[in-house]
């Protein structure tokens, strides 16, 4: 299975995780690994950007948001601190057991790793009851495309700042997103490294989907339409339908 | 102006604005997954001018091919009833 590993800032990563799911009829699955470059924010499809993020803090920070082809809830991906995946597979199955089969990639990667993560319905993987990774899903012409993350040194200060508490989070007697999250680095009581974790990941994600999973670069794949879906991620109109 | 949120593995939270018994302004937002999310779109702009009364079957109908995770379709049709009727 292809093997994608290109970063960019978060609407260029939209962008490109949209494209391979358009492009999936002609050229199959991917799996891909990347880092938000420079930090950011993305929120789901149907979220509402005031009610899920503290505009002030993420503008004294400097971090920007972008809207998500997905569902789901709003996440802080630390530049430094987080291995991000999507998948791009034939969607043969339900929706549920999408979720649960591609989050049995992050499962097996921190379990190489020496954490024991397990799978948590609808789309989390957690240690110990605490969020490590959250993903969601969206799907077209027979195909689906899942993103998610993994949260090995995330600095879940900022992640505090920038996030508005969901209101479930109270409804569940966690009265903040610290609590109910960790990283890696919490869990294994030491520094980790981006590169640590992908190569756990592309065993991980092997493992999970039962095949070899082979590099390929931009160019065989040909990412020319790339720049429009950009543009619509960059777009205001896009970032605040809602 | 109404607005109604529900609660499930996921929520969805609807804004309703209403005058005369016509629909202005619909919003409905969260962080359920839908397949295809368009259908909620059009869900919104097919409400956009209609009579409260009309919701239900409008929700019905723009939602049948649309698969809803997190909470169930009938939330959905729920919040955009008591959020219209809040008005």
């Amino acid at each position: 299975m292809r093997l994608l590993l290109i970063s960019g800032d978060a609407a260029f990563n939209m962008a490109l995780d949209e494209l391979l799911l358009n492009l999936a009829p002609k050229i199959g699955p991917t799996v891909r690994f990347y880092k938000f470059s420079p930090s950011a924010i993305t929120i789901g499809y149907f979220q509402r950007v005031s009610e899920t993020i503290n505009l002030e803090e993420a503008g004294k920070l400097g971090i920007d948001f972008v809207r998500r082809a997905t569902g789901g809830g709003a996440v802080y991906h630390d530049e430094r601190g987080e291995l991000t995946y999507s998948v791009v597979l034939p969607a043969r199955e339900s929706v549920l057991e999408n979720f649960k089969r591609i989050c049995n990639g992050v499962v097996l990667t921190l379990r190489r790793m020496g954490i024991q993560a397990e799978f948590s319905p609808i789309n989390d993987v957690v240690v110990n009851k605490k969020k490590i990774s959250g993903s969601a899903q969206t799907r077209r012409s027979g195909f689906l495309l899942q993103h998610g993350t993994i949260m090995y040194g995330t600095d879940l200060d900022v992640m505090e700042r920038v996030l508005l508490p969901p209101k479930k989070l109270a409804q569940k007697g966690l009265s903040s997103i610290r609590e109910r999250v960790t990283t890696a680095e919490i869990e294994l009581g030491r520094k980790v490294s981006f590169d640590e974790v992908l190569s756990s990941a592309i065993e991980g994600f092997s493992e999970a989907l039962g095949e070899k999973l082979e590099e390929t670069n931009a160019e065989e794949i040909g990412l020319e339409a790339i720049r429009e879906i950009e543009a619509r991620y960059r777009s205001r109109e896009w970032n605040w339908m809602r | 102006m109404g607005r109604c949120l529900i609660r499930r593995e996921k929520e969805v939270d609807v804004i309703v604005e209403v005058d005369s018994g016509v629909i202005k302004r619909v919003l409905i937002g969260g962080d359920f997954f839908a397949f295809p999310e368009g259908r909620i779109d059009e869900l919104q702009l097919r409400l956009i001018g209609a009579h409260v009364e009309e919701v239900r079957r409008i929700a019905e109908s723009v939602l049948r091919n649309c698969e809803i995770v997190g909470v169930e379709k009938s939330d959905i049709i729920e919040a955009l009833e008591k959020a219209s009727s809040d008005n």
